[in-house]
């Protein structure tokens, strides 16, 4: 018994300070390179002022929205997993991936974040959304969504650090007494919060997480309902529809799992953690991705089904047109429709190779239904006369591109330097058994 | 290009001062930035207040512009000293209040930065005094004056006076001068003369390839006095019948009830069958002739017209385009004297209608003596007689000029010419009305005026005012002279000056049948017909510095920056063209390549390039656009046009002109309206809803718009307005392509076959303003009165309130456009100039609504109907626009938001706009 | 479960209150830091109320509506009907300086603007921003008194901002004279901001 767990201590530890090798630092490299892109990207928009994106009369909102709601999308299957299959009890696949979910949320979030502010005309002000006693005698405008999506975004980005933190108290405390060096024990015995794993902190710790679970599980739903409010409350053709929320909360678990599993995979290959993260795992997020697909392929028809049954001129020269976005339309159908279709084999969600392809695809097609939600009806609302196109400019792609290398950045240094694997779980995992 | 438009945008440096300052100063920093701190800024009084200054109130004065010699007057808003702001004075007969885009945009010029600042000689800074020490001791030789047409008595006098000390040879240049019409009365009435049209009284107006109501002298005037005939609602002869024969669609040809695409070659035939219709003596020949050229659609078409001005015997009125070869002019007089039509003809206001000497005489001269080029640029307009090499030849050359252009390099000397409203001035209108031009500031830097110039040449010691006073005292016209002065000043008209009507009858004879048939004979083959005409913001070239003419949408294209080949669908694909492709079109002396641009309503056999594009010469114009002067020398060319492969990209403010199934435009004919008034009630008032509509939101004073698109033209004089008034800032061509364009009012429009409607789009201040509740930090708001307002210095620039306008008519400052330069002296104090990153859009000019109502508090009375007019209501040539309170009676504005035509755009989203509009009524023949 | 592979204790006993005491001082720092601008904001130091400015003339207040009982419209002449109250020119101040103090010292930058024509450069002390339009015509006519924003001027030395002049400033009054808060002519946006 003792020895399973010793070996699993040394597996997953063991392993995360041996393989801080050259491929670490390449990765690390690549990433901290778009990073700089990123900082460049931002600063020059700073200077400059928004016109350097492609943003224009009629498409005022386009790339930085975009990103904006697909990486918050990828936020979501993180809380997801760890605080919603943790009341449901799926303990057994949720677990060793639950720490790499909750960490994926965390930086997606902080991806996310940055776009609602820097798309600000005057960024500076971007305090003006949040109600606070100022000396002009005006709050923000509460029927406005955008409030609500500050204030929905930072209190899901808050409760899901405490969440993620609370987690690896324990972990952090046993990388504390298994430190190498006096500077390590130090660094991780001030995180660890001098965890002593008595059975008082332990109950507390119980009861915290659970408690943490169950205020985190209903953001999961709010956030994304949320941001789709920004659209729904819209007068735009394609905006303006109650089919919005669920709609949205389901494409973003389903973006939030094809991440986790395009993270996962490489992630046990690099540390051997195939046992750990076994097959099984891995499966049962392609099913999620599976129900949560189809759910979004539901939401393509209901909208299409709105645009006819209404009768609504504008919807549905929207829907049923062609447009400069339909390209990117079909698109999406074949990424976020079709390609999912093949997971009804089993042995298409136990092969790797077609799960990776799948989830990168799903992640793609994502990215598009956001750009062809938010750009297509801007491009073809009520008057034909103020019909324009879009084009994006070579910062709105640094931008982009940047996030991901920011993201990747961040995610490597975790890797690097915190137990991703939950040891502590899954040793209580081994107890129990 | 790119980068002389950032010399004149100095953005950069502002943003990142701007920028830095605040992101280096924390939350508290910004709070504080709220504050002005005692001792932040300065008061500085006057040492002896101006009697007739009071600081932060707007001063009038009358003044006048001259275009091609003919007098606008103009009222001249002044803040403090600083003109800000240009108006058509009702009292001038060439305006009669209204505005046309240049006249509104010429305020800019006075403070562009681009103008030439100082005199030179032989390349060396000079001083006025010093060149005019050589002006008045030029030697007694020949003396060469080139200038565009002069109206004025003072100049007149003064050239006389000149001609006594010099062997003086005026050159009268202007490449859009109204030559051909003197010519063609001349071939028919013996001598040159104007006719003064009225078109109040014409039932039926025949436009042959005359854009009367967009270009030419009296644009606005007749203008304001046609639409005076489009009043569906009123009596029987309430509305008169406007036929139009075009190559390209014009501000004309859009208000047209039967319109006819032909190439403006054809005309002549055109006209001709129209005479033999209506009985004009012609030998019979020249009808066969015109017969056999003309298409079947086209003979028809002049059969009807002929029939339509039969019927309306005496009361018609028909125009021939100034570029028309005279012969057109001479026929359309016989035609209004065979119908016995109310012909007004005059002596013209121009010195010399048939100028004495031409353009090309100077340049084959062997030894020219001294040349002077005044107020233009013979070099760019007319290159085909490469003037260098004169100028070169010339013991004396001088150039006076706003700007340095491409005859200022070739001549010794140049001065800056004073703007209109730096100087005296007293041009003629076209009926020859006087008005007195008077300075409404004094110039920034060393000027003169032609009057200066040539008082120096004429040996005169006396300064403009003098000029021009003792000018008019000397016109016996005026017996208690003072009063008449002044009230000449006050009023911007000389009472009583405009010419008396000549009793004359015009007389077919047989030079005018020579000319004619000549004409007649058909074109060269295989070359297609390429019809140069005016810009109708840059006119010929001469406003191309001007950013807000260069940015104001061609009335029909909606391209900005430049000029393109404009071209039938038909002709594009025969030439395997579509837009923006770039085609090579080759004139009897030179060729062009410049995009093609398609446009519907265009005839099939016609190309039609504008001019004024493409100058070497100032900042923003340089590279802008295409020259085509160098085609020919005239304005109708036979060419052959050929793909030339490759693009240009055309910036275009709108691209997509057709309604797409939506009820946005609609027109009826007012038979179909007769029929059934109520046709578009169910575009306007509630909508079925649940939530309450309205209703007591809204109490006390209740500010609406209401636009007839009947009489609109798209003549965009509103646009200029609205720019000039509200600080709205130019973003140059790059920005529009992408669909930045600043303009607060924008005229959409929409045309499917033959069906066209110019729709005034800005703010429509709706009831349920969908911007209103998205903006997360209310900084666009509903106010009692019912404006949507747009307050800046909340903004943060989230752009959800651009996103949900179903009328796009939102605008966002994308870069830090506003001016620091010398331009920011014409901005308006009442308007907060917006910087980087805040949405702006229209506001009704809430700041003359506010100022009307602290008058109003002020004088304890309450505010009156037809107190506030908007800029854009002011400068309408038409009165298509008109505002005011929901509840006033027996005004314009009330007569019209009665009106049964009322409809509301996209009235089925349920916004219940402030803007409204009248469906657009036309009254095409029947069976035409 | 296993313990430390060496004994030596990571942390003195006092770690932990110290540890503590650190988390709680960074909450309350983050949150003073979040406070501290909204109360700096709402001082003198931001506004600079209530700090007199030197004046390229010593003019006194007190002096000339106090004790000579000057009305303030004589010298601020527009301030009952234009949005501009009115600095008074230099001829207007020799209107009375020419015989009265025509040689003090304290006029003679007056006498010299005078004879230079130059005129007097006035340090500003109420200002605005340049997207606030206040018209002093209507506040006078609205019965509003010049002490209510500008304070007791005629007991001023040198003339100090009596009032922060924040838009709350102007909103306290602006919504004072109606019941609700809901938007009237007196409190739309374009009231002020144009």
């Amino acid at each position: 018994m003792s020895e399973k767990l010793r070996d699993l201590h040394d597996d997953v530890f063991g392993r995360m300070r041996a393989r801080g090798g050259r491929q670490w630092r390449i990765a690390f490299g690549v990433c901290g390179l778009f990073t700089l892109l990123l900082v460049g990207s931002l600063s020059w928009t700073i200077y400059k002022g928004i016109g350097v994106w492609g943003t224009n009369m009629p498409a005022a909102w386009a790339f930085a929205i975009i990103n904006f709601v697909w990486w918050i999308g990828i936020g979501h299957a993180g809380t997801f997993i760890s605080a919603i299959l943790y009341l449901l009890e799926q303990n057994s696949w949720r677990n060793p991936i639950s720490r790499l979910t909750e960490t994926m949320t965390i930086f997606a979030v902080v991806q996310a974040g940055l776009f609602p502010i820097f798309h600000l005309g005057r960024p500076w002000f971007a305090y003006w959304l949040f109600p606070y006693p100022d000396i002009m005698g005006v709050w923000p405008n509460v029927k406005s969504a955008l409030p609500w999506d500050a204030a929905a975004v930072s209190t899901y980005f808050t409760v899901s650090v405490l969440f993620w933190f609370t987690g690896l108290l324990p972990d952090l405390a046993s990388l504390r007494d298994h430190a190498p060096t006096r500077r390590q024990r130090i660094l991780y015995g001030l995180l660890a919060m001098g965890w002593r794993g008595d059975a008082r902190s332990w109950r507390h710790y119980k009861v915290t997480y659970l408690m943490l679970a169950s205020i985190a599980a209903p953001l999961v739903i709010s956030v994304h309902s949320v941001v789709s409010s920004d659209f729904a409350i819209g007068l735009t053709p394609g905006w303006h529809t109650t089919l919005q929320p669920p709609y949205f909360v389901a494409g973003a678990i389903f973006s939030g799992f094809a991440m986790v599993i395009v993270l996962a995979i490489p992630v046990r290959f690099f540390y051997r953690l195939e046992h750990v993260i076994t097959d099984r795992v891995l499966e049962n997020c392609a099913k999620l991705m599976l129900i949560t697909g189809c759910i979004v392929a539901y939401g393509y028809m209901m909208e299409h089904f709105g645009a006819y049954y209404t009768g609504d001129a504008d919807e549905r020269s929207l829907m049923f047109g062609f447009h400069p976005t339909s390209i990117a339309f079909w698109m999406m159908i074949s990424c976020n429709v079709l390609a999912p279709q093949v997971l009804w084999l089993r042995r298409a969600r136990r092969s790797k190779v077609v799960l990776l392809i799948v989830s990168l695809l799903v992640l793609l097609g994502m990215w598009l239904e956001r750009y062809v939600i938010v750009v297509q009806g801007l491009l073809r609302d009520q008057l034909p006369s103020a019909w324009g196109n879009y084009m994006p400019t070579i910062v709105d792609l640094g931008i982009l591109a940047g996030t991901l290398g920011f993201f990747g950045l961040l995610f490597l240094a975790f890797l690097r330097f915190m137990p991703f694997i939950p040891v502590s779980e899954l040793k209580e995992e081994a107890v129990l058994e | 290009m790119k980068g002389d438009l950032h010399s004149l945008v100095p953005r950069v440096e502002v943003t990142r001062r701007a920028a830095l300052k605040l992101l280096a100063t924390g939350v508290a920093a910004l709070e504080t930035g709220c504050f002005e701190r005692p001792g932040d800024r300065e008061i500085v009084p006057y040492v002896q207040e101006p009697p007739e200054l009071r600081p932060g109130v707007t001063t009038r004065y009358t003044g006048v512009l001259s275009l091609d010699g003919f007098g606008y007057g103009v009222i001249v808003d002044t803040h403090d000293g600083r003109p800000t702001k240009l108006d058509g004075n009702p009292a001038h007969p060439a305006t009669l209040g209204g505005s046309l885009p240049w006249l509104q945009a010429r305020i800019l010029d006075l403070y562009d930065p681009q103008r030439s600042r100082e005199p030179t000689m032989l390349g060396q800074p000079a001083s006025w005094a010093a060149i005019a020490a050589q002006l008045r001791a030029l030697p007694r030789g020949p003396l060469w004056i080139v200038m565009p047409p002069q109206t004025s008595p003072t100049i007149a006098a003064l050239l006389a006076r000149i001609a006594a000390r010099h062997d003086l040879r005026v050159v009268t240049h202007a490449p859009l001068a109204r030559t051909a019409v003197y010519r063609g009365h001349e071939l028919v009435y013996g001598r040159p003369l104007e006719q003064q049209l009225d078109l109040a009284r014409a039932d039926v107006v025949v436009a042959l390839d005359a854009d009367l109501l967009g270009t030419g002298p009296m644009a606005a005037a007749w203008s304001r006095a046609f639409a005076s005939r489009r009043k569906p609602e009123g009596g029987p002869r309430s509305m008169n019948r406007l036929w139009v024969a075009e190559p390209m669609q014009t501000p004309t040809g859009t208000l047209a009830d039967e319109r006819l695409p032909i190439a403006a070659g054809e005309i002549a035939a055109l006209a001709t069958l129209i005479a033999a219709e209506v009985g004009v003596a012609l030998p019979a020949s020249l009808g066969q002739t015109a017969q056999a050229r003309l298409g079947e659609r086209a003979a028809s078409w002049a059969r009807h017209v002929a029939a339509d001005l039969v019927a309306h015997r005496g009361a018609s009125a028909i125009i021939a385009g100034d570029r028309q070869p005279p012969v057109v002019h001479a026929l359309a007089r016989m035609i209004d004297h065979a119908l016995g039509n109310p012909v007004v003809m005059t002596t013209p206001a121009v010195l010399d209608p048939l100028p004495t000497h031409g353009l090309d005489e100077l340049a084959s001269a062997a030894n020219p003596g001294a040349v002077l080029v005044l107020d233009c640029d013979p070099l760019y307009t007319a290159p085909h007689l490469h003037l260098a090499g004169v100028l070169a030849r010339s013991t004396f050359s001088l150039h006076a000029g706003l700007y340095a252009n491409a005859t200022t390099a070739a001549c010794r000397g140049h001065i800056p010419l004073a703007h209109d409203l730096e100087t005296w001035t007293d041009p003629r209108a076209l009926d020859g009305t006087l008005a007195i031009g008077q300075p409404t500031i004094r110039p920034r830097f060393e000027v003169a005026s032609i009057i200066d110039v040539l008082a120096e040449l004429a040996g005169v010691t006396l300064d403009a005012r003098t000029l021009v006073h003792d000018q008019l005292r000397g016109q016996a016209a005026l017996d208690v002279f003072d009063t008449a002065w002044t009230t000449a000043l006050r009023t911007g008209v000389v009472a009583g000056s405009a010419f008396r009507a000549e009793t004359i009858t015009p007389t077919w004879r047989s030079p005018a049948t020579d000319a004619l048939a000549a004409l007649l004979a058909p074109p060269p083959a295989n070359t297609v017909e390429v019809a140069l005409a005016p810009s109708p913001a840059l006119h010929d070239g001469r406003f191309a510095p001007n950013a807000w003419l260069q940015e104001l949408p061609h009335p029909i294209t909606k391209q900005t920056w430049g000029n393109a080949a404009l071209m039938s669908r038909a002709t594009a694909s025969a030439l395997g063209v579509s837009n923006e492709d770039l085609v090579r079109v080759r004139g009897p002396v030179g060729e062009a390549v410049l995009p093609a641009l398609i446009v519907e309503g265009a005839d099939d056999h016609a190309v039609t390039i504008e001019l004024g594009h493409g100058q070497h010469g100032p900042a923003i114009a340089a590279g802008i656009g295409t020259d085509v002067y160098g085609l020919g020398d005239a304005m109708i060319l036979r060419a052959t046009v050929s793909k030339a492969g490759g693009t240009r990209v055309v910036p275009r403010t709108q691209i997509y002109m057709a309604e797409h199934g939506r009820e946005i435009a609609p027109l009826v004919t007012l038979a179909a309206y007769q029929r059934d008034p109520k046709l578009a009630a169910h575009l306007r008032g509630d909508q079925a809803s649940l939530l309450p509509q309205g209703g007591d939101r809204f109490k006390g004073v209740q500010w609406g718009m209401t636009i007839d698109t009947s009489i609109c033209s798209g003549c965009s004089a509103c646009m200029v307005a609205c720019q000039a008034e509200n600080n709205v800032p130019t973003v140059g061509p790059e920005d529009v392509a992408k669909g930045r364009a600043m303009h607060w009012i924008r005229i959409d429009r929409y045309i499917e076959e033959e069906r066209v409607v110019n729709e005034p789009m800005l703010c429509q201040h709706c009831e349920n303003a969908p911007c209103e509740y998205v903006c997360p930090v209310n900084a666009t708001d509903h106010s009692p009165d019912g404006l949507n307002e747009q307050v800046y210095n909340r903004c943060v620039g989230t752009r959800f309130c651009a996103n949900n306008c179903p009328y796009k008519v939102r605008r966002f400052n994308w870069f830090a456009y506003e001016h620091e330069d010398s331009r920011s002296l014409q901005y308006n104090p009442d308007v907060t100039v917006r910087s980087r990153g805040v949405m702006e859009k229209c506001t009704y000019c809430v700041q003359r609504i506010r100022g009307a109502e602290h008058r109003a508090i002020v004088d304890h009375r309450a505010i009156q109907p037809g107190e506030v007019v908007t800029a854009c209501q002011a400068a309408c040539p038409t009165g298509a626009i008109q505002f005011g309170m929901l509840d006033e009676h027996d005004t314009a504005f009330a007569t019209m938001r009665a009106s049964r035509r009322r409809f509301e755009a996209l009235h089925d989203l349920g916004t219940r706009p402030r803007t409204q509009y009248l469906v657009k009524v036309t009254n095409p023949k029947e069976g035409a | 479960m296993r313990c430390s592979p060496n004994p030596v204790a990571l942390f003195t006993p006092t770690a932990s209150a110290v540890y503590r005491g650190v988390v709680i001082g960074a909450v309350v720092a983050v949150g003073a830091a979040l406070c501290a601008p909204m109360i700096y904001i709402r001082t003198g130091y931001a506004s600079g109320e209530g700090d007199p400015v030197e004046q390229p003339i010593e003019f006194d207040h007190r002096h000339h509506v106090r004790d000579d009982g000057i009305d303030c419209v004589y010298c601020h002449s527009t301030v009952e009907t234009e949005a501009y109250a009115g600095i008074p020119s230099t001829e207007r101040c020799m209107g009375c300086h020419g015989q009265v103090w025509p040689d003090s010292p304290e006029t003679a930058p007056l006498r010299a603007s005078w004879e230079t024509h130059t005129p007097i450069r006035w340090k500003r002390i109420n200002a605005l921003p340049d997207y606030v339009y206040f018209h002093h015509g209507v506040h006078v006519q609205a019965g509003v008194a010049c002490a209510s924003c500008h304070g007791d001027v005629r007991n001023m030395a040198r003339v100090s901002k009596a009032h922060d002049l924040s838009m709350k400033f102007c909103l306290d009054c602006h919504r004072s004279t109606q019941d609700s808060r809901a938007i009237t002519h007196l409190t739309t946006c374009t009231t002020c901001h144009r």
